[in-house]
């Protein structure tokens, strides 16, 4: 039995590019964060870069989203209190957000000082800090899964895993960038005759990208065999997906399959070059992500 | 009987005492699909070209010769528990006390995530209204507000010639869309999701309601949305100079040789 639409008001994406960039570039923000956390008593100037990268992750993303408004300079009302909507991921996430960029600078300047002070008369202070800024990145990050993943009207999207799925990709995507920053330091360094990055930090790096890549796909397809088996829009909106050439070519193929094989295999994976390929197709994968959640979830008309 | 029986199980929350609980039912027996709603709606709203408050979604089912074409009037079904207000993150969505879902224009940010989580595509950006260092604030149907405050019926209810759209307080027993709803079969639109919506439909057919199901094929299904998909990507709606509906609406006031300035009526103000 065929039905017909003969007539119907049209519907616009009313997500667009921006969103997707938004959620990227939090993500990176958010990984580096991570990232910092944990090379803190490793390698204090590295843990100051990625938390340094981290917080221009953070000015960058919410100025995108702030351009996207379609009431810019209102976007203060979405962080005045007396606004505040209990029940709204979104109004959680800007509350987040306000936080997070006073944390991620207290931690910066403590950094700062441990290493100009060279001394750990500090270190007491920044691992009261290190828990506390992880979390709001990562609450900063999960934020961004929760305002996709709750929206029932929107079957693709309306998912459990989302938020994970998000953070799984945000910590793939920080490390990848932190990677290549490693390899470049470690590059330029090497030119000029200075050990900025010894090669053990570019060779762990490397380990870490590649387990942290494994864990990826895991999401991948958790949310993709879940829609395949969901209500009639997640379905059709998940055959979609699977027959786009974005997604096996350019989220699985260049996102988790390429980088995985580059920094397995002995041939490359000692190359600072392949590193870098790797690393850029691992946050070229994580871009094709949300660009396909932000798209595809907005791919099937309401009805 | 399943949709009777999924009218009934949700009565409940009508009977809010001292308080009016509004809702439009709708008589598809009697719609003819003259549009006449959604003129007005336009009309008594200012609702700009190119965005609705209120429709009338016509559809055709069967193989020819053996068809027949259904008629769907669609607004904002003004939910008791509305995803929208649920998410806005600046309270700009609001529940009146009477149900209806109002909107704070001068709160709205535009974040577009009310629109986002309406599963009925009720929703759109209003290109007027709002400040002018913006562009427009979310906007939708308000079953007439001002009218109702003024002891008026909206005016999609007041333009229908067959009185196919009956407007009243589901907690008045006496009122018409009480009797309308205790003697007729009923349903409303996307059940399943739990809003509870406020528009109830007389007498639809399953088929028409909720998401359009284009085959029982899956096949078929996927080239119906995939082509859908294919044709909106960005390059083919740039193409068509429909690359957002500001540049839509602003195109068509400079060719009726107007201004978004002059059609606010600001120039008019300075004089």
């Amino acid at each position: 039995m065929w039905v017909n639409e003969l007539y119907n008001v049209f519907q616009v994406r009313e997500w667009g590019y921006w969103i997707v960039f938004y959620f990227y570039i939090l993500g990176i923000s958010a990984g580096a964060c991570s990232f910092s956390v944990f090379k803190i008593d490793k390698h204090k100037p590295l843990a100051l870069s990625a938390a340094v990268l981290a917080f221009l992750g953070f000015v960058l993303g919410p100025a995108v989203l702030i351009f996207d408004l379609t009431q810019p300079l209102r976007f203060w009302h979405v962080i005045a209190l007396t606004n505040y909507n209990l029940t709204s991921p979104m109004s959680f996430g800007s509350n987040i957000l306000s936080v997070y960029p006073f944390v991620l600078l207290a931690y910066c300047a403590l950094l700062y000082l441990a290493i100009k002070r060279g001394d750990d008369s500090l270190d007491k202070h920044i691992k009261i800090l290190a828990p506390i800024v992880l979390a709001s990145a990562v609450l900063v990050h999960l934020y961004t899964g929760f305002v996709f993943g709750v929206l029932k009207s929107r079957g693709f999207a309306f998912s459990a895993i989302l938020p994970l799925y998000m953070l799984a990709g945000a910590i793939v995507s920080g490390y990848a960038l932190m990677q290549i920053y490693v390899i470049a330091a470690h590059y330029i360094g090497k030119r000029r005759g200075r050990d900025w990055i010894p090669w053990d930090f570019v060779a762990s790096g490397r380990r870490t990208l590649y387990w942290v890549i494994w864990g990826y796909p895991l999401f991948t397809f958790s949310h993709l065999l879940t829609n395949l088996l969901g209500p009639q829009e997640a379905y059709i909106a998940s055959l979609i997906q699977v027959k786009e050439i974005l997604f096996w070519g350019g989220e699985i193929g260049m996102g988790i399959a390429t980088p995985l094989f580059l920094l397995w295999y002995s041939r490359t994976r000692d190359s600072l070059f392949w590193q870098g390929i790797a690393s850029l197709g691992a946050m070229s994968g994580v871009l094709i992500m949300r660009y396909g959640l932000v798209f595809l979830s907005q791919t099937i008309p309401l009805d | 009987m399943a949709s009777e029986l999924e009218f009934k199980s949700t009565k409940w929350y009508f009977r809010v005492k001292d308080r009016k609980r509004y809702a439009m039912v709708i008589d598809l027996r009697r719609c003819t699909g003259c549009h006449a709603c959604t003129l007005a709606c336009k009309t008594e709203n200012l609702v700009p070209v190119g965005v609705w408050r209120s429709w009338v979604k016509e559809i055709e089912k069967g193989e020819y010769p053996n068809t027949k074409e259904y008629f769907l009037p669609r607004l904002c079904n003004h939910c008791d528990n509305p995803p929208c207000v649920a998410v806005c993150p600046t309270q700009a969505t609001y529940k009146h006390e009477d149900g209806m879902i109002l909107q704070r224009y001068q709160r709205c940010i535009g974040c577009r995530y009310c629109i986002m989580a309406c599963p009925y595509g009720a929703r759109f950006i209003h290109p007027v209204f709002g400040s002018k260092w913006g562009f427009g604030v979310i906007d939708k149907c308000t079953f007439c507000y001002h009218r109702l405050s003024r002891g008026m019926t909206p005016a999609c209810v007041n333009a229908c010639p067959t009185k196919a759209r009956i407007f009243g307080d589901l907690n008045d027993p006496e009122s018409e869309v009480s009797k309308l709803l205790a003697t007729n079969e009923a349903q409303v639109l996307k059940p399943e999701l739990g809003t509870k919506p406020m528009v109830i439909y007389i007498r639809p057919d399953e088929s028409i309601m909720g998401r359009t199901k284009t085959s029982d094929d899956p096949e078929e299904i996927l080239k119906h949305y995939g082509d859908t998909y294919s044709t909106e990507s960005f390059s083919e709606v740039k193409e068509k100079g429909l690359l957002s509906r500001e540049s839509r609406w602003i195109k068509e006031l400079k060719e009726r040789g107007l201004s978004l300035k002059k059609w606010r009526g600001e120039e008019d103000v300075g004089k």
